[in-house]
This record gives structure tokens, sequence and C-alpha cells, in this order.
């Protein structure tokens, strides 16, 4: 079952797609939708505005170039300070989520 | 720098971000037909998955830091849109600030151009002037020539160089008689200060006493008009000959803040009359730090030496202090206080200015409600819509500010012009005043802050939440939202105050001017004639000359009388004895004066004048003012008396002598008009050109157009040979009416200035007063008041608001009255006419502001009002 992306995650899952090689927007929406195995949907649209988001916060960098059709595309890249950001954001994310399988698995323990 | 790349590259940006969602589209459609679908389905999903491209385009300017930028633009658009549609309000608030930030900015272009603009030399931020510290802690900055040498010995690698000047005015009598400011320097001057001569050279240290003078390109102007290099001509300053040897590039203008007409070396300042053995001239000395070393080193060094200078022990130095001097103002901070003063009362010009805007701004808020309103409903945020008004208020206030910049420069060329004219009789030549960036940045600033102060609390108010509760009801009524209406009356009244306080006093200075023309001072104004000459520093007049030249120019036939005296009428301040008659000590002031001084003045004695025997021994006799009889001895008669006078000073003292009294003088108008009248005043005797009677003054005979020439003859020829410029005691009284002439503009520019704005804001206050309380109005009107009486009740308020304001304001009017009555002969403390006059006109002005908005009141339809609620 699809489920929407959970608000501020784009941005992570962005970086992860691109950390994976040089890629442009509908490259790295199809890689997401491969990597999650179609299980995470996004609007299309909005992967821009996060995207020119990440360039101006210098985590990614753009470069145009041709696509395997041979049309003009722009390719987004992982920078230095990207990589740092998807390693401490990847170990938070992490942390987040075994809190809150431990809190939704716990049984009541008082009755 | 980034964003204004990015900002410059716009369309570029625009037209990749649409090929980059066209590119993704395109491929999608591409994926999913290769799925399966038909191109059209395909196309159709592609189209669906994509969502709203307009608003993440949107996004996407935001990302790219666009979006501010747009709504900037939009913001400045809306408000400039909205400002020409209320041409009336957008003139007011543009002419009130241009007027307040327009004054500012004048004063500011003034410190800026004195205080903040470097000087013209090399090192000016090295450049300091040399004061000593006596162990009392009084400064002093005149030093000997000795001293001065073995001070630049000790400054070693702290201090570049010490060099000496000294700015006076001086009488040059060739190539044409006028008036000259001359700086006496050290040789060192212009090669340690950079300066460089456009034509011909300047002088060495080895010239420093030859004859020799180098001109500014100012000097060489006004002295020699028709040549532009007078290289080898001769200026005579007093008795001097002096060879021009170079003009000054017109950059270089010196280090005071009036430009020498020529710079002439230290070495020809000549021994004052005084002339004790034990007298050595003295210099003020300024000099250069040297490069890279701090202020505190150098003082540390030169305080050591400071402190071992031979010098009598009540002199000895405790320690130098190094005065910033790199503008023309910087260094002792005396003058620190002043500015600030009058920046706090030409800002508070447009703290008045602001809060009249505010007020007005809120009274347009009842017009803007329901649009605001509206936009807050659709969705605008509450920030976005304060910071589109806030656009709007600085727009206005900027643009207040641009023409204030104007016309604050256009006020100051014309008082500049007037104060250069009134200087140059004196040969006086200040360096002009320049707007510069810093002024511009300065006005801006204001500008920006204006606006935002006259603008955020109007704004926030009509953005408030019940506003819009009241909008939705379909409501424009702004009653129950506003501020405690007395803090605005309070406002109103606080400005009536200050501008009746201004323009009062403007009103009684003016008064006064104008009757200080009408008074007799005692004595002919236009007649009496004082023989300025700057020359005895260059070359002193002796006993045998002064009395030469008395006697020449009595021979004059244009010449009624002259006469040797200490002090002249109305120049300068007499000086004060202490007197004894009686037994009683009192202070009187006191003249040396020869024994043609009476004749001269044309004055009429009661008993008899001083014999030329009397002069000459200085006899201990005494004539004294009428004044002054009644004072020493009320009741009885004079002539015959004796008055015990102390004569001794702190460095010589002296035991009191007894003076008889031979005569008694009419009383007549001595000090100048800023110090205060004295009528108290004993004459003493004292012979011509003796060390004490040093200036002279000369009654004429007929025109002074003859007169005048006579004059100068006698002093260029053999008896005198220095030069003089007489000048009648009538032009002497207007030269020193300036500064009240001066100050009554101000006052009145101010006063008036306040007033226009007091005039708007209870213009507004009143229309705002009208939005509140229409149903008030209405009920009145309905139970049958007539317009006129709601008319008379608003401006009533209005009234009484002013007269609040005046209440407060009189009693301050009359401090000022009394003090100024105190000060200066003649000032009339309670001028009625100015008296009734300015409040008549506040109340005048306070009407007609009112008129306009109560009638619209009173023709309110009391129906529509009532039914409101």
């Amino acid at each position: 079952l699809a489920s929407s992306i959970l608000p501020g995650t784009l941005d992570l899952l962005i970086l992860k797609a691109v950390s994976l090689g040089s890629q442009h927007g509908y490259g790295i929406l199809l890689r997401i939708e491969q990597t999650s195995e179609n299980s995470l949907l996004v609007e299309q649209g909005a992967l821009y505005p996060a995207l020119y988001r990440l360039e101006t916060a210098g985590l990614i960098s753009s470069e145009w170039g041709q696509s395997e059709n041979n049309r003009r595309a722009k390719f987004y890249s992982l920078t230095p300070a990207g990589r740092k950001r998807l390693r401490e954001e990847t170990a938070n994310w992490k942390r987040l989520v075994e809190a809150m399988a431990m809190a939704l698995n716990a049984k009541a323990v008082a009755e | 720098m980034r964003t204004l790349f990015r900002r410059l590259n716009r369309r570029s940006r625009e037209r990749e971000m649409r090929e980059e969602m066209e590119f993704h589209l395109v491929a999608r459609i591409d994926t999913l037909v290769e799925r399966g679908m038909t191109r059209e389905a395909a196309t159709r999903t592609a189209r669906i998955e994509m969502g709203n491209v307009g608003a993440y385009e949107e996004e996407c300017r935001a990302a790219l830091g666009y979006r501010l930028w747009d709504e900037l633009r939009a913001d400045l658009r809306f408000g400039l849109r909205h400002l020409v549609k209320q041409p009336g309000y957008t003139a007011a608030a543009v002419t009130i600030l241009a007027l307040a930030i327009g004054v500012n900015s004048a004063l500011f272009t003034v410190f800026s151009s004195r205080a903040l603009e470097p000087l013209a030399i090399r090192g000016a931020d090295r450049h300091f002037e040399l004061v000593s510290i006596d162990k009392q802690g009084r400064s002093s900055s005149l030093w000997t020539a000795s001293e001065i040498e073995k001070l630049r010995q000790a400054g070693g690698d702290r201090v570049e160089d010490l060099y000496t000047a000294q700015t006076i005015q001086v009488l040059l009598t060739a190539p044409v008689q006028r008036y000259g400011i001359a700086a006496f320097v050290s040789g060192n001057y212009f090669q340690l200060l950079g300066a460089r001569a456009e034509a011909g050279r300047t002088f060495s240290a080895a010239e420093q006493g030859d004859p020799v003078a180098v001109l500014s390109r100012s000097g060489a102007r006004r002295h020699f008009p028709d040549n532009p290099a007078p290289i080898g001509e001769t200026v005579r300053v007093g008795k001097t000959n002096l060879t021009v040897v170079g003009v000054m590039a017109p950059e270089f203008i010196g280090t005071e803040a009036v430009i020498p007409d020529l710079w002439i070396g230290s070495g020809l300042v000549a021994a004052p009359v005084d002339d004790s053995p034990k007298f050595e001239r003295k210099y003020s000395v300024s000099g250069l730090l040297a490069p890279g070393a701090s202020r505190e080193q150098a003082e540390v060094r030169l305080s050591a030496a400071a402190t071992h200078l031979p010098r009598p022990a009540e002199d000895g130095v405790a320690r130098i202090e190094l005065r910033e001097r790199s503008t023309f103002l910087a260094g002792d901070g005396e003058l620190l206080p002043v500015i600030a003063i009058l920046f706090v009362a030409f800002l508070a010009v447009l703290g008045i200015a602001c809060a009249n805007l505010a007020n007005l701004s809120l009274a347009r808020a009842a017009s803007r409600a329901h649009e605001i309103a509206m936009r807050l409903s659709l969705g605008a945020s509450r920030a976005r819509v304060v910071r589109q008004l806030l656009t709007e208020s600085v727009t206005v206030a900027l643009g207040g500010a641009g023409l204030g910049i104007v016309a604050g420069l256009l006020g100051l060329k014309f008082l500049e012009g007037r104060v250069a004219t009134l200087a140059g009789g004196l040969g006086v030549v200040m360096p002009s005043l320049e707007a510069d960036w810093r002024v511009a940045a300065f006005a801006a600033a204001l500008g920006v802050l204006a606006g935002l102060a006259f603008g955020l609390a109007p704004a926030i108010e009509i953005t408030s939440p019940s506003l819009r509760v009241a909008a939705k009801r379909e409501q424009v009524s702004l009653a129950g939202r506003m501020r405690p209406k007395r803090m605005r009356q309070l406002l109103i009244a606080g400005q009536a105050g200050s501008s009746l306080v201004l323009l009062l006093l403007g009103g009684v200075l003016a008064r006064h001017l104008q009757k200080t023309s009408d008074i007799s001072p005692g004595y002919d104004m236009d007649r009496i004639f004082y023989l300025g000459s700057g020359a005895e520093l260059i070359a002193p007049t002796t006993t045998d000359s002064g009395a030469a030249l008395l006697e020449e120019l009595v021979r004059r036939p244009e010449v009624a009388g002259a006469s040797a005296v200490q002090s002249v009428p109305l120049v300068g301040r007499l000086p004060k004895y202490a007197a004894t008659a009686d037994g009683i000590l009192r202070h009187v002031a006191y003249n040396h004066v020869d024994h043609r001084f009476f004749e001269t003045l044309n004055l009429k004695l009661q008993g008899r004048s001083f014999m030329p025997r009397e002069v000459e021994t200085r006899a201990h006799v005494a004539v004294v003012s009428l004044s002054a009889a009644q004072t020493l001895w009320p009741g009885s008669a004079p002539v015959g008396q004796t008055v015990l006078i102390d004569r001794s000073t702190t460095e010589k003292p002296a035991a009191p002598e007894p003076h008889e009294v031979i005569g008694v003088a009419p009383d007549v108008m001595w000090n100048g008009w800023l110090f205060g009248q004295d009528a108290n005043v004993v004459y003493l005797p004292a012979a011509p050109g003796h060390g004490v009677t040093q200036d002279v003054i000369v009654r004429i005979h007929g025109e002074a157009s003859a007169a005048i020439p006579a004059i100068r003859e006698v002093c260029a020829g053999p008896a005198h040979g220095a030069g003089c410029e007489p000048s009648s005691l009538r032009e002497v009284s207007r030269m020193q009416r300036v500064p009240l002439e001066i100050a009554a503009a101000i006052a009145g520019l101010l006063g008036a200035l306040g007033l226009a704005m007091t005039a708007v804001g209870l213009s507004s206050l009143i229309r705002y007063t009208v939005l509140e309380r229409r149903r008030e109005i209405g009920v009145l009107l309905v139970l049958g008041a007539t317009p006129m009486r709601v008319v008379r009740r608003l401006t009533g308020e209005a009234l009484l608001c002013v007269g609040l304001g005046s209440a407060l304001g009189l009693p301050i009017c009359l401090v000022a009255s009394r003090f100024l009555d105190a000060s200066v002969l003649g000032i009339e403390g309670f001028p009625v006419s100015a008296y009734l006059l300015a409040p008549a006109l506040l109340a005048a002005i306070t009407a007609l502001a009112c008129v306009a908005p109560a009638r619209r009141a009173a023709r309110l339809d009391p129906m529509a009002s009532l039914r409101e609620e």
C-alpha cells in the first residue's frame, strides 16, 4: 500500500537518491520509487521546490547535460556538505525509527 | 554577491525552471507509454501526478530567494498607486517630512563637512594639537620657541614632527586695502602637511623670518583678481612688504575652519608692546604622529620631556595631551554638548512630524479598513499586510527625504551665501559646505526610520483582529478600537505649546532687533568710526606714532574729533575694577581714554574733561558716568569726591589708588549687543599709544564717502604707516546683531514648521474624532442640535487642546523673555505685540484646521450614523 511521505522527509530521500550518483529530477523520482519499491509516493511537482531549496543550501549542485533519450536535462549531484548532512540525517532518522518502534511496541505493563 | 548574480540571471533561471519541469513531464509520459498506456491517458496521468505546477514554481522562486523581492516590488507598485490616488495626503506627508528631514540634513551637512570630513592634509588621521595640562588641570596650548625645540627632539620616533600655526585677521594695505586672514606658520609647515604650491613655491624653515608670503588660491583670487599667478608681487601687511613666492593648489586650505588668504613665516610675528625682557612669544603647536605610533606612546614621551621644561613652578606642565585633530572640529569635545543639543532639537521636529503623520494615518485608516479587512479575510497574513503598509509609509518617507535633501541644501546654500557675504567683509573665507554621501545616507536613514516610526502603529492598529470582525459585519465603524484619545490630545497640546514657544521667541527677538535699531546709544553711530587695524602682530604702534597719528587725523577737515581709547564702544566688553567710594566696595566697568575722548563722542560733561597733561602723567583723576555717580554717591554731588580704584591683577598686585572725580558724563552704550549693558563706567586718563590705549575712534564731518578715504590716507601716511580700515559703529553694531538675527530666523522657522504641523495634526484629530463619535453626533443632531452647534463643539475641543498647550508654553516664554530682558539693553521683555500676535495666530490656524472636518461632521446623516450599530 502506497503511503504519502512524512513532512520533512522528502529532503532526506532526495539526498539519498542523489548520493547514488548524479541524476536529473525525473530520475531522482524514479529512484525513490524503485528503492522504496513504490511504497513511498510524492506529488511529483513537489520534488522541484525541494531540489531548489537543497541547492540554495549548498547540499547539492546542478549541471545541465544530456539525458539517456538525448534531451537536455539538469543533473544533480551531492556536494561534500550534502554528503555530511545525509550521514547526520540518516543517523537521526534511524534513532527516531527505533524510538518510535519501541514506543509503539510497548505492552501495557501495569495491567 | 551570489544572490545578486542570481537576481540578474533571473530570466534564464525562470526558463531553466520551466524547461526542467517540461522535461520531467515528457519523460514521465514516455515511461507511462512504455508501461502500456495510450499517449493520451499517459499525458493526463502525468499531469495529475505532477500536481499544481504554478504553485510549485512559486515555491521554487521562494527557494531561490525571488519571492521577497517580488513581494517588495508588488507592495511598492501597490503603495505608489495608492498614494497617487490620494494626492492630498501624499503631498501633505511628503511636504511635512521634506521640511523635517530637510532641516536635519542641513544640520548634518554642516556637521559632516566640519566634523567628519578629514582635513585636506597629508596624514590627517595622525594630526594632533599639543596641549599642556598643569597641576590644577588647566589646559593651555601655548609654547615658547625653545620649548618647542626640546619637545621636537623628545618626540623621537613616535612623533613625525611638530609645527606652529596661528591664524589671525590682518589688514592688508597692498595691493588693495582690505581685511584678510593670515596664518603665521613655522617653516616646516608646508613640507610636513604635504602642501603643494600650484604656482611658484612654498617657503622653508630657513626662510621662516623672511618677508615672503604664500597665497591660498582663494587669497590670490581676492587680492590679485587679474593675475592667476602673482609670483613676485607685493602684499603689504601692517608696515611690512611681503613678496609673494607661491600660490597653493586649491585643495590646500589649511587646518582651520577659515581659509587663510596667505601664509607668513612665524618669524615675522612681532613682539607685543609690553616688551618686558622676561616675556617670550608663545606659539600654538600641532603636529603629526609618526606612522604606526599610538597617541598614548607619544603622550608618554612628550610628557616626560615637558615636565622638565624650565618654567616657573605655577606654570609647570603636569602632562601632555595630544588632541586628535583629523577634522576641522575634532578634538577637545567642548562643542559636543552644543552639537548634541542642536541635533536633539532638530530631531524633535522630525519626531513631531512623525507623531503627526501617525495621527494622520490613523485617521486615514477609516477609509482603508474595509480594503484591509478584505485582504485579511482572503487569507493574507497579518505580517504580510503590515509589511505592505510599512512599504507604503517608507516610500512616502523616502520621497520626503529626497525632497528634504534638496530643500535642506537650498536653504543651507542661501544661509551660507548670507554668512559668506557678512564674513567676506571681515576678510573671512570659509570652506564651502558640501553635501556628500554621508548626508545622503543620513537623510535616507532618517527617511526609513521616520517611515517605520509613523507607519508601524497605524499598521498594527488597522490590521488588528477585532477590526476584521467588524469588517465581516460589513461595518467600517472604528468605534471602540482607538487608543485613549487623551494621548493624542496631549500630543497636540505639546506641539501647540512648543510651536508657541518657538514662535514667541522668534517674535521677541525680531521685535528686539527692530527696537535696537531705533535705540539711541548716546552717540552718533553713523559718524563715529573705529579704525580697525590688525597690524599689531607684525608691527606694534609705538607711543610716538600713536600720538602722531591722532594729531594728523584731527588736522584733517573731514575729521571732527579723534581719540585713543582702551575699549571702543560696542566692540567687546569693558573690564571691571574694584572701586571703593564712601567705604563701600563696588565693581565698576572702566575705560582708559585720552583728553579728546568726550569731545570725539560729542558728550556734554558736568565738570570738566581730562587735560593733556593729565593723560601724559596718568594723573589720579576720573570722569564717571551718570549712573556710576548715582551708584557710588547716591544723593550727593559727585564732582570733587574721591574714589579708590584697585587696579591690581594677579600678576601685578598694587595698592588701591585714590582718584578725584573731575566730571560726570552722560550714560552711553558700551558693550556689544550680546554682553549686556552696564552704564556704571569710570573713565581714567591715558595718553595715545600708551600700552593700554591701542584703539582709535574718529568722529567725522560730512559724508562718510569723503571721510573714509581721508582717514585711510592718514593711516597709510608717514605718521602710522600700517594702514587702517575705518568702520562706523553702525556697521559694528550690525555685525554684532547677526547671531541674534540668525537665532530669530531659526526660532521663527522652526516655530512656523511646528505650527504647520500642528495644524495638520489638529485637522486629522478632528476628522478622527468625528469618525469615532459619529453616533454621538448623530444623537445630537437627532435631538435637534443645529449643525452650527456641532461645529462649535468640535472646534471648541480643539481650541481646548491648543489652549492647554499655550498654558504650558507661555510660562517658558516668560522665563526666556526675562532672561533676554536681563541680558541686553533695551530689550522689551514682554513685547505686547508678540505676545498677542503669536497666540492669536495659533488660535486662528487651529480654527481654520478644524472647520472643514467639523463641518463634514455636521453634515452627517444622523439616521445613517445611528443605524450603524
